[in-house]
């Protein structure tokens, strides 16, 4: 290991002495406003062009808040919970959902498609799920691709960068290659139900933009072993063990339900302990990060 | 602007304060966000948004113990995200026939370990970044990341021993 820490070291002292040599940049909004600029142009051409493209874009039609094919959910309105899929068979999602027209519906939403889409089938069927504000139907968690990486679905606000609203959002954490995927982790996000992000009681607080509730768990408790160790209480005093569908742990409620608390099972005090703790760090982050007076 | 416009006196020792800052701890900054981002043009910008955001909240960063470890959660929390709109940005650009165009003149091996530590856990990345990149101590790094000092030494400890059998393999 000392060889380790020494190569590490050194490749330390070569970026910081790279980093010496970089001239200090002024400090102003310019430039990266400017690029974001760029970039939200950039996207918004991408964006266009994958209508055309085998992109696993999610249509709307799994309820009455979707104003139909490729427009977004209505916040304020339920959906239709006859066309929510059951629990224990997950919807099959094709990839020729795509919008047939609009990138944008009457409501203000837009899909918008960021990376790689994710190629969970699952993941693309929890998706059509889309809870009204205040409540969740289905939760889902993973260790990610090749048990390294947490993939989460839950929303969150996407702000500072090209695109800026809240909204569900699909995605995970991984970054670079591994488990033969080389390309960045997807995301695939609609601009709606602005609070969802507060609501999942993982401790996602203030706007929602700290987008990592899930990671807690892991960083503290490792990976769990199986699904039925993470308990959900929902707010209707129902209690909900995580199953297994499809590789993906998830609670499926079926209906629209806030969740009041998440149990760990086999968690020790002490992981408990620091799991709260982290979550209430993460609140004071994000209320931090979401102050208005941050960048946006 | 004339004299009469500008900023009274006292913001003018509260700007000069934090050039100070920023002149001081750009570098190493900008060194921690390349190393967690692994891009020279999005390690500056990701560095220059956290200095934005602590010159915009100055008046109450400056008053931390160590704005440092502000600045430097910032850009550990935006790195993340930065990621993902660094994909998007990539894939936009790509498709419309540019890059940034930007050359990282740091050395192969050390740019390879960086690479390495990129694929870890994310908070294992972080703290192997924080410790060996910004020689910050444990109980440092636990105030930047949020963490306990436990925790910390667990995720240097499993990213330290991840690393070394990537690289054991890596050497056959």
């Amino acid at each position: 290991m000392s060889k380790l820490d020494e190569r590490l070291e050194q490749a330390g002292a070569e970026v910081r002495q790279h980093m010496q040599r970089v001239p200090l940049p002024p400090i102003r909004e310019g430039k990266v406003q400017r690029r974001r600029t760029a970039t939200a142009f950039a996207l918004g051409v991408v964006a266009i062009a994958a209508i055309a493209t085998p992109v696993l874009w999610l249509r709307g039609d799994a309820g009455e808040d979707q104003g139909g094919a490729g427009t977004a959910p209505v916040e304020t309105s339920a959906p239709s919970l006859s066309t929510v899929p059951s629990s224990t068979q997950p919807t099959t999602v094709t990839e020729t959902s795509a919008p047939e027209t609009t990138t944008t519906s009457e409501a203000g939403g837009a899909w918008i498609s960021v990376g790689e889409p994710v190629s969970d089938d699952e993941f693309e069927a929890l998706f059509l799920e889309r809870p009204v504000p205040g409540t969740a139907r289905r939760l889902a968690w993973t260790d990610g691709y090749d048990g390294r990486y947490t993939l989460g679905l839950f929303a969150a606000r996407m702000g500072g960068e090209a695109y800026e609203e809240y909204g569900y959002c699909l995605f995970d954490y991984a970054s670079t290659s591994g488990g033969g995927r080389s390309e960045f982790g997807g995301a695939i996000c609609v601009r709606t139900a602005e609070r969802f992000a507060e609501l999942l009681a993982f401790g996602v607080g203030g706007g929602g933009r700290c987008v990592e509730p899930v990671a807690h768990m892991w960083d503290v408790w490792g990976v769990p072993e199986s699904a039925d160790q993470v308990v959900f209480e929902l707010s209707d005093g129902t209690r909900l063990t995580g199953q297994n569908v499809n590789g993906v742990a998830q609670v499926a409620t079926g209906r629209d339900v806030a969740v009041d608390s998440i149990t760990f099972e086999g968690v020790t005090a002490e992981q408990l302990a620091e799991i709260e703790r982290l979550t209430t760090a993460n609140h004071q982050t994000c209320a931090e990060l979401n102050n208005p007076d941050l960048p946006g | 602007m004339g004299e009469a416009d500008g900023p009274p006196a006292d913001a003018v020792v509260f700007r000069e304060d934090f050039q100070a800052f920023y002149g001081r701890e750009f570098s190493s900054v900008a060194g921690l966000a390349y190393v967690l981002l692994g891009s020279h043009s999005g390690a500056e910008d990701l560095a220059q948004e956290a200095f934005l955001a602590a010159l915009r909240n100055w008046e109450r960063v400056c008053g931390f113990d160590d704005p440092g470890a502000w600045v430097r959660r910032v850009v550990a929390n935006r790195s993340v995200s930065w990621f993902r709109r660094r994909a998007a940005e990539a894939k936009a650009l790509m498709r419309l026939g540019r890059s940034d165009g930007q050359a990282v003149e740091i050395e192969a091996e050390a740019r390879a370990l960086w690479d390495e530590v990129r694929r870890l856990p994310r908070r294992q990345a972080q703290a192997i970044a924080l410790h060996y990149l910004d020689q910050r101590r444990i109980p440092e790094i636990g105030l930047i990341l949020g963490l306990s000092e436990n925790t910390v030494k667990t995720h240097l400890q499993r990213g330290r021993e991840a690393l070394a059998r990537r690289l054991d393999k890596e050497l056959g």
